[in-house]
């Protein structure tokens, strides 16, 4: 500690010179002008693409009036085609909402409420679709339900249950929304007052009734967030609809499509569609969220009493858990299993030059080039994205999270969450389309510009949970700080930080994680790259399943330490 | 050396909360003073003003008779404790301690030393190496008091900070802490809503309602000579007899109080004025009407209730004015009053105090 008494000490020195700069840094002037800057990158990444969109179809609404409503040929076809598509969208995403409710509330009771064995295995197996890329999800879900490797086989059929379209892919969205509404309302529950439940009881309710009318209202906004997240998310998915959809394609699938078909108007119009109402969904749920009660004070005693029953609730708890079990977790990773199944050659004819072994190692094209480069490509991107992101969102998180006037802090807090619910490949439309040519003309479509599509969509996972955790910090620290002499900096970077350890991870590995496992924005911003991802997507469509099975397993496994990863960060921040 | 003065000093927060209004007051070097008051008096405000958290809307704050009042916290060069102490967790105990001198950017053969001496002066040197959540509240309470001293403040401000510890650690450390201040020739001023704290550890007690000062004293000029009559009622408990000033010639005033005549403190009012004579509970003494008593300076009344509060009994007498007197006797006192009894309350009237009878009403002069 005492390094040296006389002789310059270098360590005094720097510390000097640092905490100088800090307080340069923390002047009112530099700080407003790192606010405004913080500003300017969201506007310039989040922002501005979808602004930019929206003026540009107001400027040549001529040329979109003629190639969506009046084409020559095809008349308003296109117009027609985008209507089907939103409205085939909608309806399976109401559709998988209302099951993941269904299903999901239960089991978060199950996991909130109740002790047993394999507890938090449970915990585990109900987060993993989401760590899970789509475009494996899918992947896998089109091989359990579309062919006669998965449950066809338990009835000995040759063909699958379901052929690529609605019913597959709401079975593939199902798989990946899931855990949204598990996770949104499972803490909740959990810190709930027991006390309110116990005095429910002694009035004499049975635990139906009361989880029904004491419990539930108290996690109705936690409910209603993951609601709209499962909602939004099955509107805007891409990867996994690209594979199970088939010839029924839903809005995001058809942008991908039309993209690859350079129809950039009406791609544009359709990208507009999907944006405005994907923004209308949140500004609703924002505005109303509060508002919206939990109707039915009516009690059916006899009914409720008879749901309450031992009977009737482990059933219920059986029947969530299987459910879950059917139509989330085995087919999420049924890949696996098909993987070994073609491991050195064809279960059904033994053919070696069928199996993975073949496909993937020996074959003339040695797709495990592809394989490695993509993956090298992903992990590149992947980490650039979380450096950066970690660099902009935490300023931004830092100042929602500080920002005293109420309304501006509500505007901007609602502007962070546009990129989650704008389906990607819409929002790597609009990247696409003020980058490149059709805009300012700075980037074609490639390396650079995928990383600012990441960087777009997985701003809002990087902000989101660092604004939680800096309104978890008591303001009291930066306050002994400044007491001490601190400047506003320095008590950042020596108080602040410290806290925020576990929250910085947790949120790089979440933005790591869904960098790596996008597939719709990729698509449309990549030129001659390939993410692991979006390679899928393409061994998908030349038939060589099991050299795709081989590359899904590489993205499970590697989502799989990440979720490990950030269970212990978030955990161990818990017992801290 | 510090002396700190306050000159009309004015926080208004928002458009018209007027949280201290026109505040003024010196508190010398090397005092320790406690701010006492109900919640909401505007003690918390005061500190915070000291510290530097939020500045005055009006007014001057004076540290040495140097002007500080624009000066942020970063500038002031104050100790501040807080109610949960803000100790760092991610910190050992020394590197806690070291936060002041070293965001000061001192030399480590100074900060050595610095925290060396604080260390050793809270008696905390043998846990330096440890980190805070291992452990206990009065380390984390002494931890925050080695961090103001190498901190080399003079100014210590703390803000409830005893409010985290069970009573019988508190009580320890009051001794500790003021201990330590005079050892470290601090000036402190101490927020707390513990009355039997202030009065024991410092050297005196502003008592503050409704954004002002209301009186500044020692212990026992608040207990036993309150200047003002809410002082009189929040420092202990008394009951005030409305009366009006019969003779204002000797050391004793001659008051009327409903139908009876009694010797209170003369404090200068004028006869023919209203005044409110202050008794403290404990003060009165309680008699049967029937026995026979030396002094004629007594009220009579009827016993309403006699409750046992543990040491004390809580007897209730309506005068005849109607006026309902809360007396407070020893629980072991040999008689135990019944319902409507007929008594006589004595006053000594060396411990009365009698002041003007505000203009406002006893009930809002007493308002918080």
């Amino acid at each position: 500690m005492s390094a040296g008494e006389e002789k310059p000490d270098l360590e005094v020195k720097f510390r000097r010179s640092l905490l100088a700069s800090e307080k340069w840094l923390s002047k009112d002037t530099v700080l407003s002008a790192g606010k405004a800057v913080t500003v300017g990158i969201f506007i310039l990444i989040v922002l501005g693409p979808i602004l930019y969109l929206l003026f540009q179809i107001i400027v040549s609404w001529g040329d979109i009036n003629e190639t969506v409503f009046n084409d020559p040929i095809l008349g308003n076809e296109a117009f027609l085609s985008m209507l089907r598509s939103i409205g085939l969208s909608f309806e399976i995403a109401a559709i998988v909402t209302v099951f993941d409710i269904v299903v999901g509330v239960p089991m978060a009771w199950i996991l909130a409420r109740y002790e047993f064995k394999g507890k938090s295995i449970l915990d585990t197996m109900v987060d993993l679709p989401m760590a899970v890329p789509t475009s494996a999800l899918g992947f896998s879900v089109y091989l359990f339900w579309g062919t006669n490797n998965g449950i066809s086989r338990l009835y000995n059929s040759q063909v699958g249950f379901a052929s690529q379209g609605t019913l597959l892919i709401i079975f593939a969205h199902v798989a990946f929304t899931f855990p949204y509404v598990t996770r949104s309302i499972k803490g909740i529950i959990a810190d709930l007052d027991l006390n309110l439940e116990k005095a429910g009881k002694t009035l004499g309710a049975p635990p139906f009734t009361i989880a029904r009318m004491i419990s539930l209202p108290m996690v109705k906004e936690g409910l209603l967030a993951g609601t709209v997240l499962a909602f939004t998310r099955s509107l805007g998915e891409t990867g996994a609809t690209l594979i199970v959809s088939g010839v029924y394609q839903t809005a995001p699938v058809v942008i991908v499509s039309w993209m690859k078909g350079l129809k950039i108007p009406t791609t544009a119009f359709l990208a507009f569609i999907l944006i405005i109402i994907s923004l209308i969904l949140l500004t609703f749920v924002r505005l109303f969220a509060r508002r919206v009660g939990l109707p039915w004070n009516k009690v059916f005693p006899r009914f409720e009493r008879k749901l309450s029953s031992k009977k009737v609730t482990r059933t219920r708890n059986t029947f969530s858990i299987a459910l879950f079990l059917l139509f989330v977790f085995i087919p999420a990773l049924f890949v696996i299993v098909f993987l070994f199944q073609w491991w050195g050659g064809s279960p059904f004819s033994g053919e070696f030059e069928a199996g993975m072994i073949y496909q993937v190692f020996l074959a003339p094209d040695k797709k495990i080039n592809d394989i490695m480069t993509a993956l090298v490509t992903s992990l590149e991107i992947a980490l650039i994205v979380t450096i950066v992101n970690l660099l902009i969102a935490t300023p931004m998180a830092l100042m929602i999270s500080k920002m005293k006037n109420n309304k501006v802090k509500g505007f901007l807090d609602g502007l962070i969450d546009i990129p989650l619910v704008i389906p990607s490949s819409a929002l790597g439309f609009s990247i696409f389309f003020l980058w490149g040519s059709n805009g300012l003309h700075i980037l074609s479509p490639g390396f650079a510009m995928i990383v600012i599509a990441h960087i777009s969509f997985t701003y809002s996972y990087c902000v989101r949970p660092l604004i939680g955790s800096f309104d978890s910090i008591s303001t009291m620290y930066d306050e002994a700080a400044a007491a001490f002499g601190a400047s506003k900096i320095t008590a950042f970077r020596t108080v602040t930080l410290p806290f925020l350890k576990s929250g910085l991870i947790a949120a790089a590995i979440m933005t790591f994680t869904r960098s790596m496992s996008e597939t719709g924005a990729t698509i449309i911003c990549m030129g001659i790259e390939r993410t692991i991802p979006v390679l899928l997507v393409d061994f998908f469509e030349a038939s060589t399943f099991p050299a795709a099975a081989f590359a899904s397993t590489i993205l499970i496994i590697i989502s799989f330490v990440m979720l490990i990863l950030l269970r212990l960060v978030t955990r161990r921040k818990k017992d801290a | 050396m510090p002396e700190i003065r306050l000159q009309s000093v004015t926080k208004i927060f928002g458009r018209k909360v007027e949280a201290v209004k026109d505040l003024s007051f010196i508190i010398e070097d090397g005092e320790y003073v406690s701010l006492i008051g109900p919640s909401g008096c505007g003690k918390t405000t005061t500190l915070r003003l000291l510290a530097g958290t939020i500045l005055p809307t009006q007014g001057n704050i004076y540290f040495d008779n140097k002007s500080v009042e624009n000066l942020s916290i970063r500038d002031r060069n104050i100790g501040f404790v807080f109610q949960h102490f803000a100790i760092f967790p991610h910190l050992t105990v020394w590197e806690n301690a070291a936060y002041g001198p070293r965001v000061r950017g001192r030399k480590n053969s100074e900060i050595d030393s610095l925290v060396d001496h604080a260390l050793k002066a809270v008696q905390i040197d043998d846990k330096a190496e440890l980190y805070p959540p291992s452990l206990s509240a009065p380390d984390w309470q002494k931890t925050a008091l080695a961090r103001v001293i190498a901190s080399e403040a003079k100014i210590l401000l703390l803000d409830e900070p005893l409010g985290a510890l069970d009573q019988k650690i508190r009580e320890e450390f009051q001794v500790f802490l003021r201990n330590l201040v005079k050892k470290e020739g601090l000036t402190a001023i101490h927020v707390t809503h513990d009355q039997s704290e202030a009065l024991t550890i410092s050297d005196k007690v502003a008592v503050m309602n409704k954004g002002k000062l209301v009186q500044l004293g020692t212990a026992s000029d608040l207990i036993f000579t309150p200047n003002n009559i809410f002082t009189s009622f929040f420092v202990g408990e008394s009951d005030f007899l409305e009366s009006v000033v019969l003779n204002d010639k000797e050391d004793f005033a001659e008051v009327r109080v409903g139908q009876s005549t009694i010797k209170v403190k003369n404090m200068g009012i004028s006869r023919g004025r209203r005044a409110v004579v202050a008794v403290r509970r404990e003060f009165f003494k309680v008699h049967k009407y029937e026995d026979k008593i030396k002094t004629g300076n007594f009220l009579p009344g009827v016993v309403v209730r006699d409750q046992f509060l543990g040491l004390l009994r809580r007897v209730r007498v309506k005068l005849e004015n109607q006026q309902i007197v809360e007396v407070k006797i020893h629980a072991k006192h040999p008689i135990r009053f019944k319902e409507n009894e007929k008594v006589r309350l004595v006053i000594d009237p060396s411990s009365t105090r009698c002041f003007e009878y505000p203009e406002e009403g006893v009930a809002s002069a007493l308002e918080m």
